[in-house]
C-alpha cells in the first residue's frame, strides 16, 4: 500500500497543475486587500476584510481544487485500472484510496498555501486566532469531498475535461445544498466531508466489482 | 501451478476458446502458438484473470482463478498489450512503483529496464510504441511472481534484447518460475512444451528440449 500511495503522490506533485492552483489561489487572495485597502469592500458594509476574503477563499476553492484534483489525480480508469491491478496485485479498491488520499493532500496543499496571506487578513481584521483556526479546519476539511466528488466523476467518464466539468458541476450543487441545509460554511463543511467519507466507502467497496475484468470490447 | 479444465471462451457470437485442457507443473515452462485470433491472447489473458471465462475451472497455485481473482494475480505477472500511462513517471520510478507494490526488492527494477534495454531515466511518456511493449515486459520481470505470463514478449526486442531477456527466463526457471510464452515465433527450444492453439483448441501438445539442456542458447533465441 506504501508504494501505490507514494506513486499517486508523486504523480500528483509532478503535475503543473498543483503549484499553478496554488499560485492562483495565494496571489488572488493577495490582492483583495491590495486592491480594496484594509476594509474591504465598501459595500459590503459591516462585514471585516478578513470575512470578504473569507468569501473569496470558499469562491476560490470551489471553482480551483475540482480542477486541480482532476489534473493531478493518476489517469488510469476503466480497463487501464484493470491493468494496473493485474500487473501490481493490488485490488482497485486500494488504487482508488491511495488515489483519494493523494488528491486530498494535494487539495489541502493548495489550500494551506494561502494561510499566510489569510492570516495576514486576519491580523489587520483583528479577528480572533480560533476563530481563523476554525475556519481554515473547514475549508481544509472540504478537500475531502472535493477530490471524493473528482475521483468519482474520473472513474465514471472516459474524458478528464468531462470528469472535470462534471465534478465541478457536482461540487457546487452538493455545496449549494448543503449551504442552504445548515446555518453557516463551516456547519456545511462538515456536513460534505461527513457525506463524502460515505460516498468514498461506496467507491471503494464496489471497486473490485466494478474494475475486477477487462471490459469485453477491450480483450 | 497450473491446471485447466474444459476453458471455454465467447464473445457475443465468436468463440475464442472452445474447450482448453492444459496442466503446467511449478517450474515448467509452455509455448503456445497458433495463427492469430484463434485463442492466444485470450487464453493468456484469463490466465492474468484480465477476462472472465464462460465455463471450465482454472486452478492457479491452488487458487481458483474465477472465484479468487485477487489472490491469484499475487501468483502471476503478464505482460501483453496492456497499456502503461506515462503520469510523468520516468521508467525507473515505474518498475519501481510495480516491485514495492509487490514487495520485492527495488533493484529488480533496475534489472528489469536493463534487461530489455531500456534508459533506466526516460520519461515513460517519451517512449515509442515499442519501448512502451518493452516496458510493459519489463514491469512484468520487475514484478517478481512465480508465474510469468508473456504474451508475444519478444516482438519489441532487439536481438541483444531478446538474448538476454531469453538467458534471465532460462535463469528464472532454474529458480523455480513458471513460464507461459505466447507467440508465433522465437519460442522453439525456449520452453520445455509446445501446445498448438486453433480454432480454440488444443490441436498439438509436444515436449520439447530444455533450452539449457539441449540446444546452444543463442541459436535458439534467434541470435
Amino acid at each position: 500500500m506504501r508504494a501505490v500511495v507514494l506513486r499517486e503522490a508523486l504523480v500528483a506533485a509532478r503535475r503543473p497543475a498543483l503549484v499553478s492552483a496554488a499560485i492562483v489561489s495565494a496571489t488572488l487572495l493577495a490582492l483583495f486587500p491590495v486592491a480594496w485597502g484594509a476594509r474591504g469592500i465598501p459595500t459590503f458594509g459591516g462585514i471585516s476584510l478578513y470575512d470578504q476574503q473569507f468569501r473569496l477563499e470558499w469562491i476560490l476553492a470551489l471553482v480551483l481544487l475540482p480542477w486541480t484534483a482532476a489534473r493531478v489525480i493518476a489517469t488510469e480508469r476503466g480497463d487501464d485500472l484493470v491493468g494496473l491491478s493485474a500487473l501490481t496485485a493490488v485490488q482497485p479498491s486500494r488504487l482508488l484510496l491511495a488515489r483519494l488520499v493523494a488528491a486530498t493532500i494535494a487539495l489541502v496543499a493548495v489550500i494551506a498555501g494561502a494561510l499566510p496571506v489569510v492570516i495576514s487578513a486576519q491580523q489587520m481584521s483583528a479577528v480572533v486566532a480560533s476563530r481563523l483556526v476554525v475556519d481554515q479546519l473547514a475549508l481544509l476539511a472540504f478537500a475531502l469531498p472535493a477530490a471524493t466528488i473528482t475521483v468519482w466523476w474520473m472513474q465514471m467518464t472516459t474524458d478528464r475535461l468531462l470528469g472535470w466539468l462534471g465534478a465541478s458541476a457536482t461540487t457546487l450543487v452538493v455545496v449549494a445544498l448543503a449551504r442552504l441545509s445548515v446555518a453557516t460554511m463551516n456547519q456545511a463543511a462538515v456536513a460534505l466531508m461527513t457525506i463524502s467519507i460515505v460516498a468514498a466507502a461506496i467507491l471503494i467497496t464496489r471497486a473490485d466489482v466494478w474494475w475486477r475484468y477487462l471490459s469485453e470490447r477491450r480483450a | 501451478m497450473i491446471t485447466i479444465s474444459g476453458l471455454t471462451k465467447t464473445f457475443e457470437q465468436r468463440t475464442a476458446l472452445a474447450g482448453v485442457d492444459l496442466s503446467i507443473d511449478p517450474g515448467g515452462s509452455v509455448a503456445v502458438s497458433g495463427p492469430d485470433r484463434e485463442g492466444r491472447a485470450t487464453l493468456m489473458q484469463i490466465l492474468a484473470t484480465l477476462i472472465r471465462p464462460t465455463s471450465g475451472t482454472i486452478v492457479i497455485g491452488g487458487l481458483d482463478a474465477v472465484t479468487d481473482v485477487y489472490r491469484v494475480r499475487r501468483l502471476l505477472a503478464y505482460a501483453g498489450p496492456t497499456r502503461i500511462l506515462p503520469n510523468r513517471l520516468r521508467v525507473d520510478e515505474y518498475l519501481r512503483f510495480v516491485a514495492g507494490a509487490r514487495h520485492q526488492p527495488s533493484a529488480g527494477a533496475g534489472i528489469a529496464a536493463d534487461l530489455v534495454g531500456l534508459d533506466r531515466n526516460a520519461p515513460i511518456e517519451a517512449l515509442a510504441d515499442e519501448a512502451r511493449g518493452r516496458l510493459t515486459l519489463a514491469a512484468a520481470i520487475a514484478a517478481g511472481a512465480g508465474l510469468l505470463l508473456l504474451d508475444q514478449p519478444f516482438d519489441s526486442l532487439d536481438t541483444a534484447a531478446r538474448d538476454r531477456v531469453c538467458e534471465w527466463l532460462v535463469a528464472a526457471r532454474q529458480n523455480g518460475t513458471t513460464v507461459i510464452v505466447s507467440d508465433t515465433e522465437h519460442v522453439d527450444g525456449l520452453c520445455d512444451r509446445n501446445v498448438v492453439l486453433c480454432d480454440g483448441r488444443i490441436v498439438e501438445s509436444a515436449a520439447t528440449a530444455a533450452l539449457d539442456q539441449a540446444v546452444p542458447r543463442r541459436e535458439l533465441v534467434g541470435a
